[in-house]
């Protein structure tokens, strides 16, 4: 069996489920939308910008949440250079689904979603593990919920996971690049009391 | 989809954002003990905080998930305006916490008050430079031992006016001097504010000078400790969270741990980037006090202050760290006051 028909096997497999259990269904529907999952990223990443028992070691949070910022730009750039050059129909458009969600018209592979998540998550784990392993649940959940309720196939949050982790990744390898910038958004923060 | 329905699911998606955002800044307000985020007054059991951030949040989140189905489940802003709603939500929520938190620290130091104390009243004074007012006990016949205050350049005069009460109350006068403009601030003009205090007071007939004391407070109690180490007159001094070092007043978060949004932006401000500090070097002259007594209290919270160094310190001074107090009403907390009274009873 070729990988795509193992995609298409096991998001027939998970999307199956979708309909059959209304309280599965609704916390998927939860972890679906466009707002559930990125609020919560965002608000544990502006809750690391200010947490920090010194001085110091709040720079090394405020950095990290810099970092994460710049990560996930670079993870949307690697998804619209993707979507450039190769364009997959989502699950909808090609066969029957139980498709608990609006129709997205953009390509299927990558996800942007599981891009921005893991994005966050790879920065997250960078600098506190527990963090990484915290926004690494979310965003799992982001991405499954979207080939559960039919937007998505597995393969697309793998590549859109891939995309956010590399992101974070050559995000991390740049920091000294990066130092004078995050330097320069940390004193900008101080002036205003905020950092 | 239509720019007005985009248009329309955004401002749901940023009123959701602002109500949420509001229980965040409560919650980490809390969390880091940041009173300038608190709408809480401060003091207030810390599951209160926890409990008001909780509730704005579950609020928001039941209200927007609840009941926006229609709006949550077709097509919405995309992730950079998803980013901008957000942020607007973020941003707006923490101008109204920072607004409705100063609000409520004045509305809790208005109700708290000074009163009309019977055991003391107070005299308008002024020089050339500056004004201020003497607090002496009720009763006559004798001579009062006296103390020159210098409040905090950013609180004002007013928030002596329980301790120099106090002082009155218990036997001691006490000349409160006005250092809220900023003018008096210049180094090395401000050196003679002291002095020129010391001149008023020994030329009143019911006030002893021989038995003189200094109490200041932030950046007034610097000059305090400049001043009591030039003067031989200055018998004892309270220094109340003395900045010592330039370091201490670097902008930042740490202030707001301290004081309101607003106050910290002044309190920077006058402080001319820790300029005055360094040339006023208190941490030196605290040394040539020599066997005068000299009580230095800091509150516990105070995260921005450079504390006193047991090295730097004569035979005769004591340090007093006050628990759950920060820089901010450090002179009106009541353990403070009885600390200081009793200090200068014993030692004027």
């Amino acid at each position: 069996m070729s990988a795509m028909g193992l995609d298409v096997t096991l998001f027939n497999l998970i999307n199956g489920f979708a309909t059959g259990a209304p309280l599965l269904d609704r916390a998927m529907r939860l972890f679906v939308n466009d707002y559930f999952v990125p609020t919560t990223l965002c608000l544990l990443a502006a809750a690391l910008w200010f947490s920090g028992a010194s001085r110091d070691d709040r720079e090394r949070n405020q950095r990290a949440v810099v970092a994460m910022v710049l990560a996930i730009l670079l993870a949307n750039v690697v998804v619209k250079l993707c979507n450039l050059v190769y364009f997959r129909p989502r699950p909808f458009s090609v066969q029957e689904v139980n498709l608990l969600y609006y129709r997205p018209s953009d390509s299927s592979l990558p996800s942007n979603a599981a891009a921005v998540g893991f994005a966050f998550a790879g920065v997250g784990w960078q600098r506190d593990r527990r963090l990484g392993v915290v926004m690494g649940i979310l965003a799992g959940l982001f991405g499954f919920a979207r080939v559960y309720c039919g937007v998505h196939y597995p393969l697309d949050i793998v590549a859109g996971g891939l995309c956010g982790l590399f992101s974070a990744w050559v995000v991390g390898k740049s920091e000294r690049l990066l130092a004078p910038l995050m330097a320069a958004i940390i004193t900008v923060g101080r002036r205003l009391y905020l950092a | 989809m239509e720019f007005r329905e985009q248009i329309t699911i955004g401002f749901v998606f940023f009123v959701f954002a602002y109500f949420l955002s509001l229980g965040f800044w409560q919650i980490l307000a809390t969390f880091q003990g940041l009173r300038a985020f608190s709408l809480l007054p401060r003091g207030t059991r810390a599951r209160w905080g926890y409990l008001l951030g909780s509730v704005l949040m579950a609020l928001a989140s039941a209200w927007f998930f609840g009941t926006r189905t229609s709006d949550i489940f077709s097509p919405g802003p995309a992730s950079s305006e998803f980013l901008f709603f957000l942020s607007m939500g973020l941003l707006c929520a923490l101008v109204t916490t920072i607004m409705a938190s100063a609000v409520v620290g004045r509305l809790v130091e208005a109700g708290r008050g000074g009163g009309d104390n019977p055991y003391a009243r107070t005299e308008p004074v002024s020089t050339r430079r500056w004004q201020g007012a003497v607090y002496l006990p009720t009763s006559n016949g004798r001579r009062w031992p006296v103390v020159c205050a210098i409040p905090d350049p950013a609180v004002g005069i007013g928030s002596l006016h329980r301790l120099a009460s106090e002082l009155a109350t218990n036997g001691i006068a006490a000349l409160v001097i006005d250092v809220s403009r900023s003018d008096l601030w210049r180094y090395p003009d401000v050196l003679a504010m002291i002095p020129e205090a010391i001149g008023l007071l020994e030329g009143r007939e019911d006030l002893d000078s021989d038995r003189l004391g200094l109490l200041g407070v932030g950046l007034g109690a610097d000059l305090a400790i400049r001043a009591a180490a030039s003067d031989k007159q200055v018998g004892s001094s309270v220094v109340l969270s003395p900045l010592l070092a330039a370091s201490s007043v670097q902008p930042g978060l740490d202030l707001l741990r301290e004081m309101s949004y607003l106050e910290a932006v002044r309190w920077r401000r006058l402080h001319d980037g820790g300029e005055l500090v360094a040339q006023l070097a208190a941490r030196e002259y605290l040394s040539e006090l020599d066997s005068r007594p000299v009580l230095v209290v800091y509150g516990e919270g105070e995260r921005s202050a450079a504390r006193v160094g047991g090295e730097a310190l004569p035979a005769e001074a004591r340090i007093e760290i006050v628990s759950g107090a920060g820089r901010a009403g450090l002179a009106g907390e009541p353990e403070v006051i009885a600390a200081a009274v009793s200090w200068f009873q014993k030692n004027l």
